[in-house]
């Protein structure tokens, strides 16, 4: 009876649940999505009411909106770059060959393995303004002369780019990594003969050749960097001083669960949605238009 | 061919196995309850009744889950928008309300009256009491004080602060940098920043001693009020005296801040804070000669001062398919041996509910009772003199806004605080950007009746 089902037949059985999966669970919620923010939708109870688009004319007029997309865009550039230049910097460093290169390796992809909630209770007693080691090793070496407030409304941006450069780093170095290693040697040795600094065969070699793999990290980690919610949320979005580092998602979140406007909720999902499809579509024409220019003056 | 065979034939008993799986397992019914207290021993206690509960009912399996206060509000409407609460929770009384004006909130009468109607204090029993019914029954009875450094007020000649502008200048007094290094070393006051609910708590109780209120009989914000600004101001006068980061400071970790010596002063204590100066104080000044509490002091505009009375009432949601098993387990957490027990493990913060416990002998007798009795003469008098009121409730016809929760939900409140406190905004201009969220709020969510 099995072996009468044709294999053509199989494959689209088995492919079934994948695209049942991915109807149900992406384009199903994001649709009605949409769908709910044209309306006045209680969060728990069935009250709605169809407003058009009456949710984002309110939302392009509340101050806490626009607030909260400068501060995502501060957090996400900020760590962004940061991610980048560090995880770059390890990455050369760990495509060197020297004794105990894959502990190390190891250890500084360790920050990546570690939940969320972890990093966040973690770093959170680290930065503690009264009994936090941080601030303990910087006043023993006289960086400074009296405890930093890290938690407080004037470096609590400046704590989560931290913690969230600290996290996701290593997303960058093993990315950039593994390029690295296929970068053929052949290349520097050439350089070299021609007696080319180590600083020149970085710019004319190395950089070169990581710069696919950078664009696509810089847009991945620009997605996500965005949209971050969990890291922003536990290291204060709850408490007082999460007003200064309340980005779209939280808002999102605080909208839909706290204020209990489902429909207000859904419309600043709806935004977020445009303003990264936006940045992903100019993303791509000026990498496209990079390369025709490369092509060109060749 | 071969591999194709082989998954098909692999698929097939991955299949018959889940179906026998699923065959095979346990048919309990799950009680899921929700409780607020985080305390390590009454956590034990709790467990011990689960388990005495469970062994007297063979077809139930008790889940509980503890939540945090700060976490209460958006737990509960994360499950409500889910459609997946809990059969049994508890909750504040304004949020009691706030359901039960939905049609969420099961009568729970009949446990009422099993546990003694009469027996209970009257000041918690009818705070749930709508339309002739009971939907909610309190847990135990805690009240709020203003906690400071007894003896080093004493060493000052510092008197007890009775109004807010001798409060400044008590915590002013108070803020010391005692070995000249030029950092403070003991703060003056400490707010419970890092937990909003509780902002909103000290903001109301501060409202009601300076004799103002938040909404008129018709639920209108009316926080352009002159006691709203006067309070705004005060707060914010106070959070001069604080740790920088007091914006981040969880409620619990204040006392810790207390018992330490880094503050001299907290404003939203109850009684749980005692447990924490007990663990942290050093040994010898963790008693009541050092770690001592005073009445609200009273604003410009306000006679009496007012404290806040903590008892988040037990409620069953109408949904629950365990209706009967709840209320089973509720009888079987206020059966004398167990309810005693519990109230114990947090004396004088947990008060029992009922007055032959209150007042027995086996529950006044508590060794902690007796040596922190300052505390509790005070809670005992707030109560006689009816000079409490539940969380973020400042008058009492506030008890029945269908919307107090989704206010709580939204910080409107503590926001404000903190804008006027840490922003620079006037305090009349942040009670009208508050004023003006507020209703579009209630607006929002279809409660506006001015």
């Amino acid at each position: 009876m099995i072996n009468k089902i044709s294999n053509t037949t199989f494959a689209v059985w088995l492919l079934l649940p994948a695209i049942i999966i991915i109807i149900g669970l992406i384009f199903y919620p994001v649709i009605y999505n949409f769908n709910l923010s044209f309306y006045e939708k209680h969060s728990f109870l069935s009250i709605e009411k169809y407003v058009g688009f009456g949710n984002y004319t309110t939302l392009f007029s509340d101050p806490e909106f626009w607030y909260s997309l400068k501060n995502g865009l501060i957090y996400s550039i900020s760590s962004i770059i940061s991610q980048i230049v560090i995880g770059l910097i390890c990455a050369l460093y760990l495509n060197q060959k020297f004794r105990g290169v894959n502990l190390f390796r190891g250890l500084f992809l360790f920050p990546y393995l570690v939940p969320t909630i972890v990093v966040t209770i973690l770093w959170k007693w680290l930065l503690n303004s009264s009994y936090g080691l941080v601030n303990y090793i910087m006043l023993s070496m006289g960086i400074i002369n009296s405890p930093i407030v890290w938690l407080s409304e004037s470096y609590i941006m400046t704590t989560l780019i931290l913690v969230s450069t600290w996290q996701f780093f290593p997303f960058v170095l093993v990315t950039l990594l593994a390029r690295l290693q296929t970068i053929p040697e052949n290349l520097y040795s050439a350089a070299k003969i021609d007696g080319a600094s180590t600083f020149s065969r970085f710019i004319h070699i190395t950089l070169p050749q990581l710069k696919n793999v950078l664009l696509s990290v810089v847009l991945i980690r620009a997605i996500w960097m965005f949209t971050k919610f969990d890291t922003v949320w536990l290291l204060a979005g709850a408490e007082g001083v999460g007003k200064y580092i309340q980005t779209l998602p939280v808002y999102t979140y605080r909208k839909t669960f706290s204020y209990l406007q489902a429909g207000m909720g859904a419309s600043v999902a709806v935004v977020m949605l445009l303003i990264i499809i936006t940045g992903t579509i100019i993303y791509f024409y000026i990498l496209h238009k990079t390369k025709q220019e490369l092509i060109e003056a060749k | 061919m071969n591999s194709i065979k082989i998954i098909k034939e692999s698929l097939l008993i991955i299949v018959v196995s889940l179906l026998l799986f699923s065959c095979g397992s346990e048919d309990k019914k799950i009680l899921r309850v929700w409780t607020t207290e985080s305390d390590p021993n009454t956590k034990q206690v709790f467990e011990e009744i689960i388990k005495d509960f469970e062994d007297e009912n063979p077809g139930v399996q008790v889940e509980y889950e503890a939540i945090n206060w700060n976490a209460l509000n958006e737990k509960l409407t994360t499950a409500l928008a889910a459609g997946d609460v809990p059969d049994l929770t508890q909750l504040e009384p304004f949020q009691v309300y706030s359901l039960y004006s939905k049609g969420l909130l099961e009568p729970i009468d009949g446990v009422i009256e099993a546990i003694g109607e009469n027996d209970i204090y009257s000041s918690v029993r009818d705070l749930q009491f709508y339309d002739n019914h009971y939907y909610g029954i309190a847990y135990a009875i805690g009240t709020t004080y203003f906690s400071y450094r007894k003896d080093w007020a004493n060493e000052k000649g510092l008197n007890v602060p009775t109004n807010w502008a001798d409060y400044i200048n008590f915590v002013k007094s108070l803020t010391e940098d005692t070995n000249g290094d030029g950092i403070i070393d003991h703060y003056g006051a400490i707010l419970p920043g890092g937990s909003p609910m509780f902002m909103d708590v000290l903001f109301a109780e501060m409202l009601r001693s300076n004799g103002g209120q938040m909404y008129d009989e018709k639920g209108k914000p009316t926080f352009t009020n002159k006691e709203v600004v006067e309070t705004l101001r005060f707060i914010a006068e106070v959070s001069k005296y604080a740790p920088q980061d007091w914006t981040s400071e969880a409620y619990v970790d204040q006392f810790r801040t207390l018992a330490t010596g880094k503050v001299s002063n907290v404003l939203v204590t109850f009684a749980r804070a005692i447990k924490q100066i007990e663990k942290d104080a050093p040994i010898g000044i963790n008693n009541p000669d050092h770690f001592a509490v005073m009445e609200q002091p009273v604003g410009p505009s306000g006679k009496i001062s007012s404290s806040t009375i903590d008892c988040e009432p037990w409620v069953i949601f109408k949904s629950s398919k365990l209706k009967d098993q709840a209320k089973k387990f509720l009888l079987k957490f206020y059966q004398k041996d167990n309810y005693l027990k519990y109230c114990s493990q947090v004396p004088i913060h947990l008060t029992p509910i009922l007055k032959s416990i209150a007042e027995s002998p086996e529950y006044t007798n508590n060794p902690l009772i007796s040596k922190w009795k300052s505390w509790q003469d005070n809670s005992i008098k707030m109560l006689n003199e009816n000079r409490v009121k539940p969380k973020l409730i400042v008058k009492d016809s506030d008890l029945k806004l269908p919307f107090l929760m989704e206010m709580e939900g939204s910080r409107i409140i503590s926001d404000m605080i903190i804008s006027v406190a840490k922003d620079n905004v006037s305090p009349e201009d942040a009670a009208l950007d508050a004023n003006k969220k507020a209703e579009q709020l209630i607006e929002k969510l279809g409660y506006k009746k001015w």
